[in-house]
């Protein structure tokens, strides 16, 4: 509250006298070290995975922390091709490169590629969590303007929440009525003078709903990537499922009082896996009391105990108590990060086209393409099959993505976002098996079965091998693969 | 027919005039409701049209119809010649796999100014047509002209037959009105798509009707043949198989309890069936129709007949005789023509039944099985179980808001019925009843109290207002022995 008395003041009290020396406002002197950043951005299109995509010139805020880095978004430097730092009274662009990204919990570490750029400028401190209710302000480069801006509010609700850069991984997060507008990403939210967080996104449908990473998160990464590498917050992998229901309790042979959550499916390959097992009911982690409904005492409120894995890093085994079979027993559950993908950056998709077939990985990135409404046999192969088979991780599925119309396929019933299953007779797992499969054939037809809709699709080999440079020629397509 | 005899021929043979000899029929038809299976849907009306035309023998004249019109039917009445008078019938024999139904009306006296139409003689294949309907009272005759030869869908059931696509400038057609050529009833419409009518033609229905007529009933339809197919448009893939050009369908899946099932194989290519050479697009040329599906040959049998097939196995063509059996949607994993009442389990507030078309999807878990394996029917799994809905109670507290999940296993039952779910609940385990989730990101395992599981039973059906927490399913259709190889 005091910041918008003082801000306030010089005004309110013109003309009266004696004049007081004006009060510094709050955020002086700090709107130097908040920079903004012009990153040309290169992704992919994987309908056209050959594609290297359209340059994109995107805005966002960063600003300097100790050791001499800017630190801003994920988001606001993915798939960077060229990156430009620009200070808050200076004119000059300046080269940047990336010094660590954490996709993740959408955070990045940048410097400028000249020496000497930051001189003079004061890193910001960082501070601790915010509470309910306490004021807080921005400093970016949102649209609506070329120069700094700033923005006040107050911490409206503390939550998990998922990233929406990341595709899905949820973490600790802070929201706040504080507008949080595009080229906002990147900035400091402040309380006083110290950094509580970094604004990164905005819910779209909503009014005056920003969120901002707090510190627990940047510390993480911070610590991450000290050593150069950055190895991501760790995940359990594991589908857990609320105990509110009495009998369900009781079967599990909870005493009276006992809170905790059931383990339904451990992903096998998860490091969890052997270690935390099916019907088990997970009472504590890392020492928290885990309630009916999977969440933990935290910040005078609940939070999901997706939450406490955030206190680790990959690598770490982290202590649980754990309810097996009428036996209360400690475990220490070892984490590392997801193997649910996340949709991921900075990579070319891999694809094999033959004959003007184009396959493609059943990956995340491809399924966000395909979509699931008209595809259950790829949803099914993508999402429930390994839930259907929990106890060994199953081997990797290729798609047909499309087909490249030409004279030698044009009549085959090669249906798009159907699952490869063999090629001559061998299983195929991945775009190495079928290539392996496609060249060892030394027979006249090339004969690819597909899983499901039990399509089968014949191509004459040598005449598939005539016009496979005709096709690639034709669709623009360099190079004909990327495994 | 020589036009100059027709000219010469006396008006009553041509027919009795439209108005005596088409009708207004009115349905009242009710669904079963998807999530609470004891109740029905708001009711709603349907008005269409029916034909007079003789009816069983010794019982005066009946009305011809489709079935579709008289689907969920709950009452039917019928009105002449525009009259607001409205007269009591019902449903005599309807036949969902043939899309036709014959409604009686027991008052004799509502035929007393009524005529049966003349059937027509030859097949309705080309030539302009009159469409006659009843609208506002009054009778409307439309010209229309035989577009092309069609193959048609059943809608109530999955057989498919010869039609014939009418062009017609009529609004709202499709509703089983008369088609007339030459004064004859030639057809019935069965869906309109723009300004073009689906027909069943009289080559169909007038069959149906003399078997219905001479035995009080139509024998049972093959339905499906029961197989997918890849088809053989490409060079490539028909040298692959042996074949000197494209041609035929090779088989990929074939189902149990169908016609094909032991007699087709997974990698022949079905060449001909019932003598008709099939394409490579699984065709058949018809001399009158054109181009058909080659189902469509089944609806010219009957189950219990045999129809010749030729494929070529193995490198060489063999001719196999085919025993037609009844495959129909009632066979299927996920029934796509249940006229039964929905059988259905309410325990604990949990309401269980089996998936069926009616049902449809909602979730994922449903959609991919409706998608992947709705005919997939076995031995060993005749049904799918899904938790349909929860009504919330205390006793059920940690699974309200569930719905439209599919049910594995209850204490450590498969379950394929909901006959399975009530025997399960007979035997619980250490106290509790554990119903297993078929694999699903949400939730795999749901756990009651099976000593309070009656009496809940009893208080939730009291309080949410269901008449009985059981309904019984019929028996599915006996699927036979495993078709092998």
């Amino acid at each position: 509250m005091h910041i918008a008395i003082l801000f306030a003041l010089p005004w309110a009290l013109a003309g009266a006298e004696p004049a007081p020396p004006p009060p510094e406002p709050a955020l002086r002197g700090l709107e130097r070290s908040v920079v903004r950043l012009t990153n040309t951005s290169q992704r992919p299109d994987w309908r056209i995975p050959w594609n290297p995509g359209r340059p994109r010139v995107g805005q966002g805020s960063g600003f300097l922390i100790e050791g001499g880095r800017i630190l801003t978004n994920a988001h606001v430097v993915a798939d960077s091709k060229d990156l430009v730092i620009q200070l808050h009274d200076d004119a000059d662009p300046h080269p940047a490169r990336i010094v660590a990204v954490g996709h993740d919990c959408d955070l990045a570490l940048v410097e400028p590629v000249e020496q000497g750029v930051l001189d003079g400028l004061v890193p910001l401190d960082l501070g601790g969590f915010p509470a309910l209710g306490d004021e807080v302000s921005t400093l970016g480069y949102p649209v609506g303007g070329r120069w700094l801006s700033s923005t006040r509010g107050t911490v409206s609700r503390i939550d998990v929440i998922s990233s929406v850069h990341s595709g899905g991984s949820a973490h600790l997060a802070v929201q706040t009525d504080a507008a949080i507008n595009p080229g906002n990403s990147g900035g400091p939210v402040l309380a006083g003078r110290r950094v509580v967080g970094v604004a990164f996104q905005a819910a779209a449908d909503l009014e005056n709903t920003g969120y901002f990473i707090p510190m627990p998160i940047v510390r993480h990464f911070l610590e991450d990537v000290a050593d150069g590498e950055y190895g991501g917050f760790p995940r359990l992998d594991v589908f857990f499922a609320d105990l509110d229901a009495p009998a369900a309790r009781a079967r599990a042979g909870m005493e009276q009082g006992e809170t905790g959550v059931r383990v339904d499916f451990v992903h096998p390959g998860s490091p969890a896996h052997g270690v935390l097992r099916p019907e088990d009911i997970l009472l504590t982690l890392d020492g928290e009391i885990l309630t009916n409904d999977g969440t933990f005492r935290s910040y005078d409120q609940r939070l999901q105990l997706e939450a406490i894995l955030d206190r680790f890093q990959a690598g770490d085994a982290v202590p649980a108590r754990v309810l097996r079979a009428g036996e209360r027993m400690d475990l220490a559950v070892p984490v590392s990060s997801s193997v649910f993908e996340s949709r991921t950056y900075e990579t070319t998709p891999r694809y094999v086209v033959y004959a003007g077939l184009v396959f493609v990985p059943l990956e995340r990135s491809y399924m966000e393409v395909i979509g699931v409404s008209g595809n259950r046999d790829v949803l099914w192969e993508y999402a429930y099959r390994q839930l259907s088979s929990p106890d060994v991780a199953l081997p990797g599925r290729v798609v047909l993505l499309r087909r490249l119309d030409a004279e030698v396929n044009a009549t085959v019933g090669a249906a798009p976002y159907t699952v490869l299953d063999r090629v001559n007779g061998q299983p195929i797992t991945c775009l190495e098996d079928l290539v392996a499969a496609l060249d060892e054939n030394q027979g006249r037809y090339q004969v690819f079965e597909f899983a499901h809709v039990d399509t089968v699709v014949v191509l004459d080999r040598e005449a598939a091998a005539a016009a496979h440079p005709r096709i690639l020629e034709r669709y623009a397509v360099t190079p004909d693969r990327r495994l | 027919m020589n036009p100059l005899l027709f000219l010469l021929l006396p008006a009553a043979l041509a027919g009795p005039a439209h108005e005596d000899a088409i009708v207004q029929l009115k349905v009242t038809h009710q669904r079963w409701e998807r999530s609470q299976p004891w109740s029905k849907t708001n009711p709603s009306l349907r008005t269409s049209q029916a034909v007079v035309v003789e009816g069983l023998p010794g019982q005066g004249p009946a009305l011809l119809t489709t079935a579709q019109m008289v689907d969920d039917a709950a009452h039917v009445r019928v009105s002449k010649h525009g009259q607001p008078e409205e007269t009591s019938a019902r449903v005599y024999f309807a036949d969902r796999e043939a899309n036709l139904a014959l409604v009686v009306v027991d008052d004799p006296a509502f035929f007393a100014d009524l005529h049966p139409v003349k059937l027509a003689k030859k097949p309705l294949v080309s030539g302009e047509v009159v469409i006659a309907r009843w609208r506002d009272n009054q009778i409307e005759t439309s010209v229309g002209r035989v577009a092309r030869g069609t193959t048609v869908d059943s809608r109530t059931g999955v057989l498919r037959s010869a039609g014939v696509r009418i062009q017609a400038d009529i609004g709202g057609g499709g509703w089983a009105e008369p088609i007339f050529a030459g004064g004859a009833l030639a057809g019935l419409a069965t869906g309109a798509s723009g300004s073009e009518l689906a027909v069943m033609p009289w080559s169909f229905f007038g069959p149906w009707l003399e078997e219905l007529r001479r035995t009080g009933g139509v024998r049972p339809w093959p339905g499906r043949l029961g197989i997918d197919f890849e088809a053989i448009r490409d060079p490539a893939i028909a040298g692959w198989l042996g074949l000197d050009s494209p041609h035929g369908v090779l088989v990929t899946r074939v189902a149990q309890g169908s016609s094909a099932c032991g007699v087709l194989r997974r990698g022949d290519v079905l060449l001909a069936l019932d003598g008709q050479a099939v394409d490579g697009g699984g065709n058949i040329r018809d001399a009158d129709f054109g181009l058909l599906e080659y189902e469509v040959l089944l609806s010219r049998h009957h189950a219990g007949e045999s129809v010749p097939v030729r494929v070529l196995r193995e490198g060489t063509e063999q001719d196999l005789t085919m025993p037609l059996r009844s495959y129909t949607g009632a066979s299927w994993l996920v029934p796509s023509d249940r006229t039964d009442p929905p059988a259905y389990l309410m325990a604990g507030g949990l309401v269980f039944r089996e998936l069926d078309d009616d049902y449809g999807g909602g979730s994922p878990e449903l959609d991919i099985i409706n998608q992947l394996w709705r005919e997939a029917q076995t031995a060993d799994e005749r049904r799918v179980v899904v938790l349909a809905d929860v009504l919330a109670d205390p006793y059920n507290l940690g699974y309200h808001g569930l719905d439209d999940l599919p049910v594995a296993t209850v204490n450590g039952v498969v379950v394929d019925r909901v006959g399975d779910v009530a025997e399960a609940l007979q035997h619980p385990e250490g106290g509790f009843h554990v119903i297993r989730l078929r694999p699903n990101p949400t939730l795999m395992e749901i756990v009651l109290d099976a000593a309070t599981l009656d009496e809940a039973t009893a208080r939730i059906a009291a309080a949410y207002g269901v008449p009985a927490p059981y309904r019984p399913e019929v028996e599915p259709p006996d699927l036979g022995e495993a078709c092998g190889e």
